[in-house]
């Protein structure tokens, strides 16, 4: 006797009546707490352990026991509960193991297991509820995972719909018969005998009674790979992610190369703006530039205002913050990054220096700043209120990029960044001067030398020297023959002495021959520290003269001056 | 892959969870405090910024519980683990005075809000709470019984034709609804469709051939709806004997319905019965695959089903030989879901011309019309395949 039967001496009563066994309640549980403990058992071992494969097998073991007695599992599902014909089954409060509650989130009120549930249906129920669903995905929800993993015994009640239901359909297709075998052909048959057998099929009429020709259909699908259908359903199955959005978007293109009407035309243009948001969370910055460049194409083409600016506005979204933090996050290809810039509008410009500020890393800091260089040739105007940004680290990177830009306009930002807090910033000023390069620069950078400043004065020695040496040679000359030219620092009049020999050649000769051959009375640790420095700059000037020169002071007093000329000759024996 | 972008759905499920919650504590509050304490001002003024934000876009809002769940614009709400505690303080305040659902008919100011929210939580039944809320919002708020949540548990899942008839129904049904939110110029709410149709692919699994003939009811009542549903069922058994994946056959076949979107209801009856139309009645006819495309493009967001609802709704009138309609500018490859619709949207087509008086218009006589067009209008891969399946039901 099975559950449900009726029976005189009590206890087992009519299903209808909700009243059941014992035994039968305490069965449904039993199932249960060990669906339970299957479920963390999963969690924590994998498919193919032991001891994961003991409980799959136990589990579908327990209910291929209740289904000996009756064929289906019933449970009303409550937000903390499960119950079977009125009996709590199962309870819990726990919101991390309480499935039930699982499926109560997702709408399910009834849920039932029918016989003949097979070890690898059960298995992928509890994959279900162990992995669950993402609470702010709509599409990702326990009833359709339970729908997509195509579970025949298992079935579910999810109230979906309030009220009346129009039922007229339904009970009209009532009457619909159809007289011919219901087995559908096996779909798995290979042969492609679609495209012949269709032409000598004598179709019959489906419908009331219609007699079908009893099939003599083969293949339905024989859809092998490689053969035409099977090409045909893999091209379906392509068309999807990527290659969808790719395709809707040459739909798009297509109806806007036709559109008169503005209103549709912005319309598509809009929608075009909300495909790029989607190809940059894929981190697609290809794609992206395939459409930009196709936009641009279109905008070239359209004489209509209202088009041109519908046309900007879907541009707008490639460069929007949210767009350039997912492509820049996602490690793609720097020649990629800098020509989707290079397509983005100038008002993307703050966008990407904003990025600059944000990024860590040094390469794609790099590659911003290249890209950013054409920008700022053009216009200077975003990088100017950029440089008063609190990060210093940005506005660096920003007096760099305005350097190299070679834009006129760039001047006077540079200048005003020279007062910078930051010395680093100050210091990356004088290197932006020397990559601009004008005459107005250089001018600046010649201020700079008798900054009181040790470094920047180096710095703009050394950058002058490469910008615009013809013009340095004058300053130096000035600089190095003044009374306090000996009181500076060893490293400085080295680096100036050097640069005198480097630019001024045999025209420094004198000087030089002066400074080095000068014989100590008092400050002497000055005195010979600038002969050293001579004799580095004798080495840069190079002929007889100066070699004959370092030669003698090889042989002089002082260690330093001695050494100086050595280390000098040294190069006259490279550079022969 | 693209995320789902169902911007409707999701701007319903985001907004109805916050009303649901604020009303649930407004209601708690309410049955505490006075009406001067500041905790139910506040919870009055949060509960009225939620529902105008909802209300601006849906007009008349009614809030609907049935199996304790909460139904907005007939969608049901769904609750996070966190929200739960509230759903159901709510589900048991409108349980134990009978109420099924709240109306908001027009906007309302917190003071009269929270009158009504005395009324609700005093109210013994659902009379006397109707009367009180008449009395407060003269006709603003409104509450109802409560109604069943449709119940398919007199459908035997055993009895797969049952379930077949059923899914089939419930498609034509959400077809109706989509369409009327549509015309209203509303976003479109989907979701109802999407259990139909699959529901409808699970029973083509089980008996093709069965579902294949719930197609031949063809009538001139509600033509239109069925029409879209009987090319959607079509394709998704042609897209079945192609091999593809029951995932992809439910996406073919949401995307199937909206393929005539370009034209109304009444178009449709309209031309279906006729053979000879004037230019004007061409035109209109080529016209709507563009404009299906617009109408999918304003209503719809951007995601996997509405991009392939818009190239289907663009594509299927045309032919391998590029003759057809629309005529693009530049080379245009339809895609293999596209020409499937190509050919069960023709065979539906003319087989309804029946419907309509054109009683020469037999099967055999379709198929003959067909076979005379298939070099240059249909894959002939796919449709050898579509006569086997045809020929095999």
């Amino acid at each position: 006797m099975g559950f449900g039967d009726t029976a005189d001496d009590g206890g087992v009563v009519d299903i209808q009546n909700k009243v059941v066994s014992e035994e039968e309640v305490a069965l449904v549980r039993e199932i249960l707490k060990a669906l339970v403990k299957t479920i963390k058992t999963f969690t924590v071992y994998p498919k193919g352990n032991p001891i994961y494969e003991k409980f799959a097998a136990e589990m579908s073991e327990k209910f291929a026991a209740f289904f000996g007695r009756t064929d289906i599992l019933s449970l009303e599902v409550e937000q903390n509960s499960l119950s079977y014909k009125g009996h709590t089954v199962f309870e819990s409060e726990d919101r991390h193991s309480n499935f039930s509650l699982i499926l109560y989130v997702d709408g399910i009120r009834q849920i039932s297991f029918h016989e003949g549930l097979s070890e690898e249906e059960l298995v992928s129920f509890i994959d279900i509820l162990r992995i669950g669903p993402k609470d702010d995905n709509l599409d990702d929800d326990v009833v359709t995972l339970l729908w997509d993993k195509d579970l025949p015994h298992i079935s579910y009640f999810v109230p979906e719909e309030v009220g009346e239901f129009e039922m007229g359909i339904e009970e009209d297709l009532e009457g619909v018969v159809v007289e011919f075998p219901s087995a559908s052909p096996s779909a798995t048959e290979a042969g492609g005998a679609g495209a012949k057998a269709s032409e000598t099929a004598s179709a019959s009429p489906i419908g009331p009674g219609g007699g079908g020709s009893a099939a003599e259909t083969s293949a339905s699908s024989g859809a092998v790979p490689g053969t035409g259908l099977g090409r045909l359903r893999e091209e379906s199955e392509g068309l999807r992610g990527d290659a969808l959005l790719t395709a809707t978007l040459s739909l798009f293109f297509e109806l806007m190369s036709a559109e008169q009407d503005a209103e549709r035309f912005a319309d598509l243009a809009r929608n075009i703006g909300r495909a790029i948001s989607i190809l940059a969370e894929g981190g697609d910055v290809g794609g992206i530039i395939k459409v930009l460049r196709l936009l641009r194409k279109l905008a070239d083409a359209s004489e209509d205002e209202r088009s041109r600016r519908a046309i900007g506005e879907a541009g707008e979204m490639a460069g929007s913050l949210e767009t350039m933090k997912m492509l820049f996050s996602g490690g793609s290809d720097p020649e990629m990054l800098a020509e989707y810039i290079s397509l983005l509008g100038k008002d993307a410009v703050v966008n990407v220096i904003e990025i600059l500020g944000q990024s860590e890393d040094r390469n794609t800091r790099k590659n911003l700043c290249d890209a950013l260089v054409p920008f700022a040739s053009k216009d200077v105007t975003p990088f100017i209120n950029a440089l008063d940004d609190a990060r210093w680290f940005l506005v660096r990177n920003l007096v760099l990029v305005l350097g190299r830009s070679k834009n006129p306009d760039a001047l006077r930002p540079l200048e005003r960044s020279l007062r910078h807090r930051e010395r680093r910033v100050r210091n990356s000023v004088i290197r932006g001067l020397e990559h601009l390069g004008s005459k107005q620069a250089v001018s600046v950078l010649a201020g700079l030398l008798s900054d009181e400043d040790r470094t920047v004065r180096m710095n703009a020695l050394r950058a002058m020297k490469n910008a615009d040496p013809d013009t340095l040679y004058p300053y130096l000359l000035d600089k190095v023959l003044r009374a306090d030219f000996g009181r500076l620092e060893f490293d400085e009049k080295r680096a100036a002495l050097e640069a005198l020999g480097e630019i001024g050649r045999e025209d420094a000769l004198p000087y030089l021959k002066r400074l080095l051959t000068k014989l100590p009375i008092f400050r002497r640790t000055e005195v010979n520290e600038t002969r050293a420095c001579a004799a580095y700059g004798l080495g840069f000037v190079g002929g007889e003269t100066a070699r004959a020169l370092l030669e003698s002071g090889t042989k002089a007093r002082t260690d330093l001056v001695r050494a100086a000329c050595r280390e000098s000759l040294k190069r006259f024996k490279k550079n022969a | 892959m693209p995320r789902p972008d169902d911007s409707f759905e999701l701007s319903v499920q985001r907004r109805g969870r916050a009303l649901i919650i604020n009303l649930s504590i407004l209601a708690r509050l309410a049955d505490i405090y006075s009406s001067s304490n500041d905790a139910v001002t506040n919870a009055a003024e949060r509960f009225l910024s939620d529902l105008r934000e909802i209300m601006s876009d849906l007009g008349e809002v009614t809030v609907k519980m049935a199996s304790e769940s909460f139904f907005v614009e007939d969608m049901r709400v769904k609750a996070t683990k966190a929200d739960l505690d509230n759903f159901a303080a709510l589900i048991k305040t409108l349980d134990d005075r009978g109420v099924g659902s709240l109306t908001f008919r027009s906007s309302l100011d917190a003071p009269t809000i929270i009158d009504c929210m005395y009324a609700l939580v005093r109210g013994e039944d659902l009379a006397g709470i109707q009367a009180a809320l008449d009395a407060a919002s003269d006709g603003a708020m409104a509450v109802d019984a409560a109604q069943a949540a449709r119940d398919d548990s007199d459908v035997d899942l055993r009895d797969t034709r049952l379930v077949a008839r059923r899914a089939y129904a419930k498609a034509v049904a959400a077809l109706v609804d989509i369409h009327r939110t549509l015309t209203a110029g509303k976003s479109l709410n989907v979701k109802r469709a999407k259990r139909a149709v699959q529901s409808l692919v699970d029973s083509i699994a089980k008996d093709e051939p069965y579902v294949l003939a719930l197609t031949t009811r063809r009538k001139r009542d509600h033509y239109y709806f069925l029409h879209c549903i009987n090319v959607a069922v079509m394709a998704m058994a042609l897209g079945r004997r192609l091999g593809i994946d029951k995932y992809a056959q439910s996406r073919l076949g949401m995307a199937a319905i909206f393929h005539d979107v370009g034209l109304s209801e009444e178009k449709v009856e309209y031309l279906a019965g006729r053979s000879d139309l004037s230019p004007d009645e061409i035109n209109m006819l080529e016209e709507h695959p563009v404009e299906g495309v617009r109408l999918l493009l304003r209503s719809r967001g951007l995601n996997e089903v509405s991009m392939l609802s818009m190239l289907i709704a663009y594509e299927h009138h045309m032919n391998l030989d590029m003759l057809g309609y629309p005529r693009p500018l530049k080379m245009w490859n339809p895609k293999v879901l596209s020409r499937i619709v190509r050919i069960v949207d023709e065979y539906d087509t003319l087989l309804s011309r029946k419907v309509f008086g054109q009683e020469n218009f037999t099967h055999e006589h379709v198929l003959s019309i067909m076979h005379a067009n298939a070099r240059n209008a249909y894959d002939p891969q796919l449709f050898g395949l579509f006569l086997n399946m045809i020929g095999s039901a």
